[in-house]
């Protein structure tokens, strides 16, 4: 009777129903948002370190971060480092406190490319609900 | 008889079997795939070039030579017009092939050029990321 309803309801319409996820992800923020994909993000590079803290997002269309956070055993106070990744059209720009600016290059584009990638996958299907393959949803697409 | 000794071998009239004759005979009929006969005669077989040596054209002919050359193959003895013709094709023909020679050596490695788009594949991914995850937010937040 509800595929029935909504059935009607696209043909009157014009729409497809928003799937269940959808729906509820309506009241998050932009920022929580990108909580969620951090969380995705800070596991693509394997097991953390007990004590390290990692994030690795997409901040807009043309940065994405990497934070680490972890405790130096030396002088057992909290250190963190947050590096910029800067997608220019003539490469991808490195951007470091306290370092000089460089583009990325060699192993390291390699390493940051599949990464990029990894997260766009994770990210479309666990919170999006996306096929990262067809950039459709992925309820409407098994339909 | 051996059998190997071809149907068309005939003995020149007069001659001794394995005699001076017989030798001379095998000689003359080296071109006539006979050679194992003529090693059955103990007449080591005589390669058909020696057989015929004004076949041969000397590295350097002599004007003697030369003529003899033409004499026997019936060609045309060379005027100096055609001896000019002939200089010249050969000259293109040298010139070709130094640039065949030329074209076949490998390029030099291009430099990496300044604006370190040498892995342009990998940016046009890197910028298709981002703004497709910003969408995908647009349309989380907006839904």
């Amino acid at each position: 009777m509800r595929k029935f309803l909504q059935k009607v309801a696209t043909l009157i319409t014009g729409d497809e129903p928003k799937a269940r996820s959808q729906t509820s992800r309506a009241r998050f923020t932009r920022r929580d948002l990108i909580r969620m994909e951090s969380r995705i993000g800070g596991k693509l590079f394997g097991p953390v370190p007990k004590g390290h803290r990692r994030e690795f997002f997409c901040l807009d269309r043309y940065t994405w971060v990497w934070y680490e956070e972890w405790v130096d055993p030396a002088t057992h106070k909290r250190v963190s480092t947050t590096t910029r990744y800067e997608v220019h059209d003539n490469g991808v720009l490195k951007v470091q406190q306290g370092q000089p600016y460089r583009f990325v290059e060699g192993q390291e584009l390699t390493n940051l490319v599949w990464a990029m990638h990894l997260y766009y996958e994770e990210v479309a299907r666990q919170i999006y609900g996306y096929d990262p393959a067809t950039g459709k949803p992925m309820a409407l697409h098994a339909r | 008889m051996p059998n190997t000794i071809s149907s068309t071998w005939q003995f020149p009239s007069g001659s001794e079997y394995g005699g001076p004759a017989a030798q001379a005979a095998a000689e003359q009929y080296t071109d006539m795939g006979t050679a194992p006969v003529a090693a059955e005669l103990g007449v080591a077989p005589t390669p058909i070039r020696e057989a015929n040596p004004v076949a041969e054209t000397p590295a350097s002919p002599t004007p003697e030579m030369q003529t003899q050359y033409y004499t026997n193959t019936g060609d045309a003895i060379p005027t100096d017009r055609s001896v000019a013709v002939l200089d010249a094709m050969q000259r293109t023909v040298n010139a070709f092939d130094a640039e065949t020679e030329t074209a076949a050596q490998p390029a030099p490695t291009p430099e990496v050029p300044q604006d370190h788009n040498h892995d342009r594949a990998a940016l046009e991914r890197m910028k298709f990321y981002g703004p497709t995850l910003e969408t995908m937010r647009d349309s989380a937040v907006g839904a």
